[in-house]
């Protein structure tokens, strides 16, 4: 029986949960009103309905375990809504065999079991609808809550096109501050919902300082140790990420606050972060979704090595061995071209790749660090490389490029590391001179 | 299945064997729902589907090379590590953490307020008198990046541009075994996974033809301390994530060899035959331990051909042995490890883990250190050199270091050029390099004793939460359930060291 049919049977899951929920809620309901409305020709009808509610729960149970198999689901609150199911199924159990023996137990006792059984109930249906509409499905628009209209992010043309305050800073006070410092609740007097809240600071004065230098008041007590009785979030709620901090940092120190600084202007690592947060028209992530599995596994089988770099990009480490290039690695090559874009670390050393395959090689628009050491080859297929924008570390260890070759290279802004070791060029040569600098590392042998 | 596999503890029932081989009974137990669940459903549907997609179920031996899914959490910086573990416990105030205050103050007792009742070992807990010890060996600046080595270590002294250098590590152990297993497995007591061991479990494995993690002993050091193989041992993970130990000599991995008057030609298929009595046996019983033997057996053949291949030494140019020293001729000595290191990186072994005793010096420490400085220092120098030349600096992380670090004080009377130091973990120097780490960097500081951290301290599980980072793991995502708790290499700690990060 294939997964898809697992998958087919437990989707059945939420369409049935409804039986065992209504089954169990009115035996409680006749139980009610056998006792207070003093009908006990009806109690034979609280069994049958408990003994209808514990069969169903136990298919609903089962229907869920094969739904919670096909996977998707955010792991802690399904092991709650998992376990919560399950003594469900034991209760009702109990409450069923307690209520036809009731004669042999105290009714108390039946009772409570009655009771403890609506309320793992409630606990599981919760759960359940959480898991499927989003944890705060219930109370995002309760009076009490106060309703959270920005909660969607804003969809953006691109990535240039994302601030700093209203695509990363907002929604990191959202989630984090915003339930205390808000409109209506403000605690400490203080604002976070506005811009302008936040530079009108609290009751204990401004905290943003960004002019003034130091850690601002914001940093400091979110930064502060965990017992600290000023540490934010208070009441043990849950610390700010890492990069939560490293961002707030960022956008007050560096920033100055700016309410519109663009997210370019900002680190490497803190946008990268970031990125996957935003919600970017057309962005990378289709990357990821387009990587073809069965593919790779056959790359796989023909010798390729590979390895995913990072699950957000779809980025792929690719090594081709060189016991499995054995001569025909320019036919292997072409291999590589459906998957290009997800190139992003390749290693061809000691493939006896040729010039000629450079230029398939300078298709892979996103190579980052590529190794084609102890290779014959030469400026020509070289200089194919040049319009490889991302490159960041190119071997060309045992090559025959020579010093003016280094030109080409030299026109790759994104170099960092740069191979020379058992080639014809020296350290002295002009073009060595030119290309290396203090971001650019140019590495011969000792 | 046939009745002969019947023990009295199992079943009679056909569906709930099918339950009791694919759950050992503490899972069992903690799984008991589902157990229930799937019971009534074994009729239903074929047993194995459901427990297919089940996450605790051991990885086939197909899939075992193969990381597990959703990592790496985020972008890597490393692709593999060599750490060069110096087993004993080097003295950094003879290295590397220059305290020039100390010639004044040598021969002087250490102030109470440094050491702060600190509980000492055993071994000086009894001394009348603690007196501190200058290093006796001279510092001097070397790089651009200015760092101080002491003449002990010249080689060293050449490469300080490419090392960061963490002088502020702390443990929590005092003694060799605990400390070295905190070290290795984020926790004092045996029975966690190595390091290695969740890389490789994590990650998987590059190479298929080589073991993922691999182990070198150098023979060529005082083995004054002993070393388990729990240090690189899998823990409670699957048994073929742990570390292989080549063996200090000339012949690495006994038997890979076909015997006298045997060609190997039907090796393949003998194996086949016992892969599927194995496969049989693993259908009865559902031990995760016979798949895992079966992914040894395979792994075994396979290295018939790769081991001989990469341990052949017969293609390194002379210029190569003169660059680690002329021990690096000799296998099995620190040197040659080094040099085999390089090798199995080049071959893309995940985790190569040396190890090199006998840096305890409680006592003779001047004569002990220089001796354990000759046998060291050039090949660390030359692997880093090496390594750069040929690239592979920019994803290989190299790890330098011992347990804990050595007292300021002297163990024993110090003399006039004599003294020892006993263990000290509340201060030591480790460095790293290559893959995601600053280099000519220097972290974190001591006091002027060299025996309090004053500045950015860095704990063993920051240390190990550095390492998995670079590998791009999250340290608090790389879990395994086990006796009914989620288990990680850093326990319940760690934060990463972001400062020393490119």
């Amino acid at each position: 029986m294939t997964e898809d049919f697992i998958t087919f049977i437990g989707r059945f899951h939420p369409l049935w949960v409804h039986l065992p929920i209504g089954f169990l809620i009115i035996s409680v309901l006749l139980k009610g009103y056998v006792v207070l409305g003093k009908k006990p020709f009806l109690a034979e009808a609280v069994n049958f309905t408990l003994l209808l509610g514990t069969i169903s729960a136990l298919i609903a149970a089962l229907l869920g375990f094969l739904l919670s198999r096909s996977g998707g689901y955010e792991s802690n609150l399904l092991d709650i809504h998992l376990v919560a199911g399950w003594t469900t199924v034991l209760i009702s159990a109990i409450a069923f065999w307690l209520n036809k023996n009731e004669h042999r137990f105290s009714k108390k006792l039946n009772y409570s079991v009655l009771g403890s059984l609506m309320l793992v109930l409630s606990v599981t249906g919760h759960f359940g609808g959480s898991l499927t509409h989003g944890e705060d499905y219930l109370t995002a628009y309760a009076p009490f809550g106060g309703k959270q209209e920005e909660n969607t992010v804003r969809l953006l043309a691109s990535m240039d096109q994302a601030e700093v305050f209203t695509d990363v800073i907002q929604p990191i006070l959202r989630s984090n501050c915003q339930s205390c410092h808000r409109p209506g609740k403000s605690k400490g007097e203080l604002n976070m919902t506005s811009y302008e809240g936040l530079l009108k600071g609290g009751e204990n004065g401004p905290v943003i300082n960004s002019l003034v230098g130091g850690k601002s008041e914001l940093i400091r007590r979110i930064t502060l140790p965990e017992d600290h009785d000023d540490f934010m979030p208070s009441e043990g709620k849950k610390p700010l990420s890492e990069e939560e901090i490293e961002w707030l940092t960022w956008w007050i120190e560096k920033g100055n606050a700016d309410p519109k600084i663009s997210i370019m202007k900002a680190d490497e690592d803190l946008i990268a972060w970031a990125k996957p947060t935003l919600n970017i028209l057309g962005a990378e992530k289709i990357l990821a979704v387009s990587i073809d599995t069965v593919y790779l596994r056959t790359l796989e089988k023909i010798g390729f090595r590979i390895r995913v770099l990072s699950q957000e990009t779809g980025a792929l480490d690719v090594v081709l061995p060189s016991e499995v290039a054995n001569g025909k690695a320019s036919e292997l090559l072409k291999d590589l071209l459906p998957i290009k874009e997800h190139i992003y670390w390749l290693s061809l050393a000691e493939t006896g790749i040729q010039d000629p395959d450079l230029s398939m090689i300078a298709q892979f628009s996103n190579l980052r660090r590529l190794r084609i050491e102890n290779n014959s080859i030469s400026d020509a297929g070289i200089s194919d490389l040049k319009n490889l924008s991302h490159l960041e570390v190119l071997n060309l260890n045992g090559t025959k490029i020579s010093a003016s070759g280094l030109g080409s290279i030299a026109e790759i802004k994104s170099l960092k590391s740069l191979y020379l070791w058992n080639t014809e060029i020296k350290p002295q040569d002009e073009w060595v001179k030119k290309i290396s600098s203090e971001k650019v590392n140019v590495v011969f042998g000792t | 299945m046939s009745h002969h596999h019947e023990t009295p503890m199992r079943s009679s029932n056909r569906d709930l064997q099918e339950i009791e081989k694919n759950m050992d009974r503490r899972r069992f137990l903690t799984k008991t729902s589902l157990g229930i669940g799937s019971l009534a459903l074994g009729s239903l549907i074929g047993m194995e589907k459901i427990f297919a997609g089940n996450p605790q179920t051991p990885p086939m031996v197909s899939e075992s090379a193969n990381g597990l899914e959703g990592l790496p959490h985020f972008m890597p910086k490393a692709k593999r590590v060599i750490y060069l573990f110096q087993a004993g416990g080097p003295s950094q105030l003879d290295l590397y953490d220059y305290k020039p205050k100390l010639v004044d103050l040598h021969g002087q007792e250490l102030p109470d307020s440094v050491r702060d009742g600190q509980r000492l070992t055993g071994m000086s807990a009894d001394q009348s008198s603690f007196p501190m010890a200058s290093s006796a060996f001279k510092f001097k600046q070397y790089g651009q990046s200015r760092a101080w080595v002491s003449e002990l270590m010249p080689h060293t002294a050449e490469i300080v541009d490419e090392l960061c250098f963490i002088k502020s590590m702390q443990t929590s152990q005092i003694n060799h075994d605990p400390a070295i297993t905190f070290f290795q497995t984020g926790h004092q007591l045996p029975g966690r996974p190595s390091m290695g061991a969740w890389l490789s479990y994590g990650l998987g494995s590059d190479n298929k033809n080589l073991p993922a993690f691999i182990v070198l002993v150098s023979k060529d050091a005082v083995q004054d301390q002993p070393l388990y193989a729990r240090l690189w041992g899998n823990g409670f993970l699957p048994s073929q994530y742990q570390g292989i130990q080549f063996r200090s000599g000339k012949d690495p991995v006994l038997y890979l060899g076909n015997p006298e008057n045997y060609d190997g030609q039907d090796r393949r298929e003998m194996l086949d035959y016992l892969k599927s009595l194995n496969e049989a046996q693993f259908d009865t019983y559902g031990d995760p331990e016979i798949s895992a033997r079966i992914a040894q057996y395979e792994m075994a053949f396979r290295m018939q051909t790769s081991v001989p291949e990469v341990t052949d030494m017969s293609q390194e140019p002379d210029w190569v042995y003169e660059m680690y020293g002329e021990e690096s001729r000799d296998p099995g000595t620190y040197a040659a490890n080094c040099l085999l290191a390089r090798k199995l990186i080049e071959k893309d072994v995940k985790f190569v883990q040396l190890y090199h005793q006998g840096w305890d010096h409680h006592g003779n420490l001047p004569n002990g250190i220089k001796n354990q400085c000759q046998k060291t220092d050039q090949a660390t120098s030359a692997l880093i050199k090496d390594l750069k030349q040929r690239g592979l600096l920019e994803d290989t992380l190299v790890v330098w270091g011992g347990e804990f670090g050595r007292t300021v004080y002297s163990q024993g009377t110090l003399s006039a050029d004599n003294y020892g130091r006993d263990h000290h973990p509340r201060s030591f120097t480790k460095w790293m390099c290559g893959a995601g780490v600053k280099p000519g960097f220097s972290y974190g500081e001591t006091d002027d004793f060299g025996y309090n951290v004053v500045k950015d301290p860095v704990h063993v599980h920051d240390l190990q939460a550095t390492i998995l980072h670079l590998f791009g793991i999250d340290h608090e995502k790389l879990t395994y359930k086990h006796q009914g708790r989620r288990f990680r290499l850093t326990d319940v700690e760690g934060h990463v060291v972001k400062s020393i990060l490119t």
